[in-house]
């Protein structure tokens, strides 16, 4: 017999965990290499989030559309509600065209989440640390506030459904788990084997001192673009993947609390310029979250507001609490090991 | 091409506004020295420093480099022939240790880079050599017993040794040093003079530097140039320049 959550099947849930774990741990993880080690304050983190789950949005459903030879009338994205799940349904036997659907989205996620990143490069290279922070986060409201006013790419506010490329496997909610989940090794594994290379150590050196750095001989600027590029097109990945998950997309899900601060506070608990730090940050602040989710109704008779505040309020203090205590967090930066 | 100077300045003038900072400055460098550049404030030294390694273009005159003309170039490409120089406050990267000081020095290191860095196969063998090299300089300098601790963690004196060993890591042939033991403690001071004896015999660097404590310099060094004005007005062994009735004017007199 199934266990059962608040009249949840326990294995469900488990199986949602693992996979917005492994969601969590690809944007905290292309992060760490951003802030943790190259010292560039992403605080749009979630405008390459957002880019990657819209592209998605907008890609999916057209091309499979077009590859499918349908003709809707009034065209997809009118339709989309109707037509996604019929989509779904014809997918469920069509293993080439959902594979092609799959990767298409996935890497023009990549690739514009990877232009985005060059575009930021630019005033990522020209203004100190804490007018970038401010800017970044600015253009992340502009580009949320633009997916919402702007109908034509994923259907604006009324968002847009995604057939599901997974259908074909029998059972999408697994599938969905372990395509996020071989994901999340090998970014870690990628980004683990930068950060113990010649380049992970050029990365704290020019975060320290980027004067020095350019002093000798070292591309500070060039560095720093090419980084802000891959780790944009990881997140953008991340959110494509995350849009196959919930067969939707729609841009009030991407706010900054849950894609740009959530992936911070992870990265500073695990500890900074430290990988495993961020695995370790991920799976303790995602069984935290989960438990106040599950566990905080329960309190209600002893807490004078609605207990869902709790989400919001327990992080804020989580992140005060280890400025304070451990500002290294649980693992701190350690020399790189190269050989 | 051995035997030829690694350095000859030939007629440098250089002046700010009105003020003659160097007036026809020539001297020439000899492979594997150790030079004292002296002077009183304000006869030119650092400006001479500065022109040699890049921050001036002279008015007029020229610098060679080995068998380069390097007037007028960019610092970055300077460096990137082998000369390199020190400021007068160090400037290390706090957070990684001494070792990783050192071995972000090194040019050309084919593990520098994304696209690489994740193919271990295509860099570690440079990395091994490179670290060898990091450790032997370290071990030049003084600094092995110190090389995984924390930059931050250093002192004064063994900051200035640590930016030197960065220097060398580069596979820099002539040092520009601007006041290497100002600032230091005397047995500091030694330590550091001697290391870079040690340096000019085991890695074949040439030395030119620039220094007030004579007391402790002139003990360590093949050649002194001495300036006034603008002008070199005597160059030779220390004794020789030391005693020079122009030296010493330049020095005591109004």
């Amino acid at each position: 017999m199934a266990i059962m959550i608040f009249g949840l099947d326990a294995g469900l849930l488990l199986v949602d965990f693992i996979t917005t774990a492994a969601l969590y741990l690809i944007i905290s993880l292309s992060l760490n290499l951003e802030y943790g080690f190259s010292g560039v304050p992403d605080f749009g983190k979630v405008l390459f989030v957002t880019a990657g789950a819209a592209i998605c949005g907008g890609v999916a459903g057209r091309l499979a559309v077009y590859l499918l030879g349908m003709t809707i009338p009034g065209g997809f994205l009118a339709n989309n509600t109707v037509v996604a799940p019929q989509i779904t349904t014809i997918l469920q036997g069509n293993i080439p065209v959902s594979l092609a659907i799959f990767f298409c989205a996935v890497i023009i996620a990549a690739v514009v989440g990877g232009a985005l990143g060059f575009v930021m490069s630019f005033p990522a290279i020209r203004l100190r640390e804490d007018y970038l922070a401010m800017l970044l986060f600015v253009l992340s409201v502009f580009v949320q506030v633009f997916l919402i006013n702007y109908s034509p790419l994923a259907g604006g506010q009324n968002g847009i459904s995604i057939p599901d490329p997974y259908a074909w496997t029998g059972n999408s909610y697994y599938a969905s788990m372990v395509v996020m989940a071989i994901t999340a090794v090998l970014a870690y594994l990628l980004i683990s084997r930068i950060s113990t290379s010649p380049t992970g150590r050029v990365l704290r050196a020019l975060r320290d001192n980027p004067v020095a750095a350019e002093a000798l001989g070292k591309d500070v600027v060039g560095i720093r673009r090419n980084v802000l590029i891959l780790a944009s097109a990881i997140a953008a990945i991340a959110g494509a993947l995350y849009s196959f998950y919930t067969l939707s997309f729609n841009p009030y899900s991407f706010n900054p609390l849950q894609w740009t601060f959530y992936p911070f506070l992870i990265i500073i608990l695990g500890g900074l310029a430290n990988i495993r730090g961020t695995l370790v940050g991920t799976i303790v602040f995602w069984v935290m979250l989960k438990a106040i989710s599950i566990g905080a109704p329960s309190f209600q008779n002893y807490i004078p507001f609605d207990t869902v505040w709790l989400n919001y309020l327990l992080p804020g203090f989580l992140i005060i609490a280890i400025i304070f205590l451990r500002p290294e967090g649980i693992l701190k930066e350690r020399p790189t090991k190269t050989v | 091409m051995s035997t030829s100077p690694i350095l000859s300045v030939n007629g440098v003038s250089k002046s700010f506004g009105r003020l003659v900072a160097l007036d026809d400055v020539s001297f020439t460098l000899e492979r594997k020295t150790v030079t004292i550049l002296i002077g009183p404030n304000g006869s030119g030294k650092t400006t001479l420093v500065n022109v040699v390694s890049g921050l001036y273009k002279p008015d007029k005159g020229n610098v060679q480099f080995e068998s380069d003309r390097i007037d007028g170039r960019p610092p970055h490409e300077i460096y990137r022939k082998g000369l390199a120089r020190t400021f007068q406050i160090p400037s290390l990267f706090p957070k990684l240790t001494v070792l990783e000081n050192v071995l972000v020095a090194a040019v050309g290191n084919p593990g520098e880079g994304l696209v690489r860095a994740p193919f271990k196969r295509t860099w570690v063998k440079a990395e091994r050599e490179e670290k060898r090299k990091a450790l032997e300089i370290l071990e030049a300098v003084k600094l092995i017993s110190h090389k995984d601790q924390m930059a931050s963690n250093l002192s004064g004196g063994q900051s200035k040794l640590l930016e030197m060993a960065r220097a060398l890591m580069s596979g820099a042939k002539l040092l520009l040093l601007d006041e290497p033991v100002s600032g230091v403690n005397p047995t500091l001071a030694h330590e550091i003079l001697a290391s870079m004896i040690k340096m000019r015999d085991e890695f074949s660097v040439t030395f030119l530097f620039i220094e007030h404590r004579l007391d402790i310099a002139l003990n360590y060094v093949d050649r002194v140039i001495a300036m006034a004005n603008g002008q070199v007005i005597r160059s030779g062994d220390s004794q020789s320049v030391i005693t020079d009735p122009r030296v010493v004017e330049a020095y005591l007199g109004g």
